[in-house]
């Protein structure tokens, strides 16, 4: 087995953080700029390894919203919507294409999340509930953490 | 870096507003870290003056080829002017630079302020022993800020005061439409903030402040010993509620893992205990609590701008690079934990 991106990364990252920038004397801006180049290859290997992932997690949760909200009284035209996006099935898994999708599916949550919020029944307060722990799902599953050098 | 030519513009233009009409020599120019918004450069100017030879250390801030946010220098020049011999340590301003021809975009020039360093976003403890102090510093500071009449200082001559009841519509208009304008995708979680405010608008502030609008870590410059030479980036500054930079002082962002700590820096009621005296009034967490919110939506107006100019290939920069993923994920997280919590349409 070869060395994953993520490992590739992290390696990268290490000869510029270690070596390389020990070697820029006296020009604090180029110092500074190895330096964020570095911090940005540790980003990038926490996230080289999950990005798919991550994408479909999040698409899968919209989409099983998306089926549950098109049962629920709102305008048919977004019903009618909601319902043709939940069943359609992710194709490429290119993460350009992924990302693509997840856009689209959450323009579409932005306009469910405004029919909810608009509604003053029960039903639309469970399903506002519903939206956030799918928001929080999103924003945890992207989680990063910042690297120390 | 700056072009020959340009060097021998810039000592014209110095030659003019410093030197007794002998030349002046621009010498050991380097660029300096940070601040995406512009480019800071180092530079000792050498010249004559009531017929004695000197050297001074100069600053020079240059709008890059496209700013991420749009910003007036005259408003940073003012505002750095708006803080001399008022308590806030700020660069002492020289020469607004308006023409572009002389440097190529315009640019401002200040004393460039000695054994002056900037704490790095990546270290994990860049005030070692000196936290408790810096920290003190740094909401004192802020405070003295706050309690600054703006209406008497010449950041009032170029800058339009809301009314006290507008402060709040104007900041969440004007960074709202950013996102509208330069997000790549749909923000979901910071288009229910923008709602969520909308719905829930802020107490009037008592009195108006100069509001710095960038008031944060890796924004100042320190000595390496406790104390904070000087408050830096003032191209935000405005007149507001002085809640709005205490709130993003405080965005958990800044605190860089250390969220127990007021900016990573000192316990909380410590850090408002020192403003409300210094900036001589209080604290108010209603209005607080409306500009918190705020922030995580100013700031990823800020990141979706640096994600733009990246992807149009506008920009390079690396810093834009991390906090276009880095920034925009921490703020999406903290807004989504924490108007999850909160009580149906609203703020907490």
């Amino acid at each position: 087995m070869k060395p994953s991106m993520s490992h590739m990364l992290l390696g990268a990252a290490a000869a510029i953080t270690r070596d390389v920038i020990g070697h820029v004397n006296g020009d604090d801006y180029a110092r500074e700029t190895l330096g964020t180049i570095g911090a940005m290859l540790m980003l990038m290997a926490q996230e080289a390894g999950r990005t798919a992932d991550t994408l479909v997690t999040e698409q899968n949760a919209l989409r099983a919203l998306f089926a549950d909200a098109a049962a629920l009284p709102l305008d048919p035209n977004l019903r009618a919507r909601l319902s043709s996006a939940s069943a359609q099935m992710g194709g490429s898994l290119k993460i350009e294409d992924l990302s693509e999708e997840t856009a689209q599916l959450n323009a579409l949550l932005v306009e469910l999340h405004e029919a909810a919020e608009a509604s003053a029944y029960d039903w639309a307060e469970a399903l506002e509930a519903r939206i956030w722990e799918v928001l929080k799902l999103g924003a945890e599953c992207r989680a990063i953490y910042l690297p120390t050098l | 870096m700056l072009t020959a030519g340009e060097i021998t513009r810039l000592e014209a233009f110095l030659a003019r507003a410093l030197s007794d009409g002998g030349a002046l020599q621009v010498k050991n120019v380097a660029r300096l870290p940070g601040g995406a918004s512009r480019q800071t450069y180092s530079f000792d100017a050498v010249f004559s003056q009531n017929g004695s030879q000197q050297s001074r250390g100069f600053i020079l801030r240059r709008d890059p080829p496209d700013a991420i946010v749009d910003t007036d220098r005259a408003l940073e020049f003012a505002a750095c002017k708006s803080m001399q011999d008022r308590g806030v340590p700020a660069p002492r301003p020289l020469a607004l630079v308006s023409d572009a021809r002389v440097l190529g975009a315009p640019a401002i020039i200040t004393e460039r302020i000695e054994n002056a360093h900037a704490a790095s976003a990546f270290h994990p403890d860049p005030f070692g022993p000196h936290k408790d102090s810096i920290g003190r510093d740094y909401f004192a500071i802020l405070g003295r800020i706050a309690a600054i009449d703006p209406y008497v200082t010449p950041l009032a001559e170029v800058c339009v005061a809301p009314a006290p009841h507008e402060c709040w519509s104007r900041e969440l208009d004007h960074w709202a439409r950013i996102i509208a304008q330069d997000a790549l995708e749909p923000q979901p979680i910071a288009q229910a903030a923008i709602r969520r405010l909308r719905a829930n608008p802020p107490p009037s502030p008592p009195r108006l402040s100069i509001v710095h609008g960038d008031y944060r870590i890796g924004n100042f410059l320190h000595d390496r010993a406790g104390v904070i030479r000087a408050i830096i980036d003032w191209e935000l500054t405005h007149i507001g509620d002085p809640m709005e930079d205490l709130a993003w002082a405080l965005d958990p962002l800044w605190a860089q893992g250390r969220h127990h700590l007021a900016a990573g820096l000192i316990p909380m009621e410590d850090a408002i205990e020192i403003w409300e005296d210094e900036a001589d009034q209080d604290f108010d967490a209603e209005r607080y609590q409306w500009w918190s919110i705020f922030s995580c939506v100013k700031g990823i107006a800020i990141w979706v701008s640096s994600a733009r100019a990246l992807f149009e290939h506008r920009r390079s920069d690396p810093v834009l690079a991390f906090s276009s993923w880095y920034c925009l994920t921490r703020h999406n997280q903290i807004l989504a934990d924490r108007l999850s919590r909160a009580r149906r349409g609203a703020l907490a």
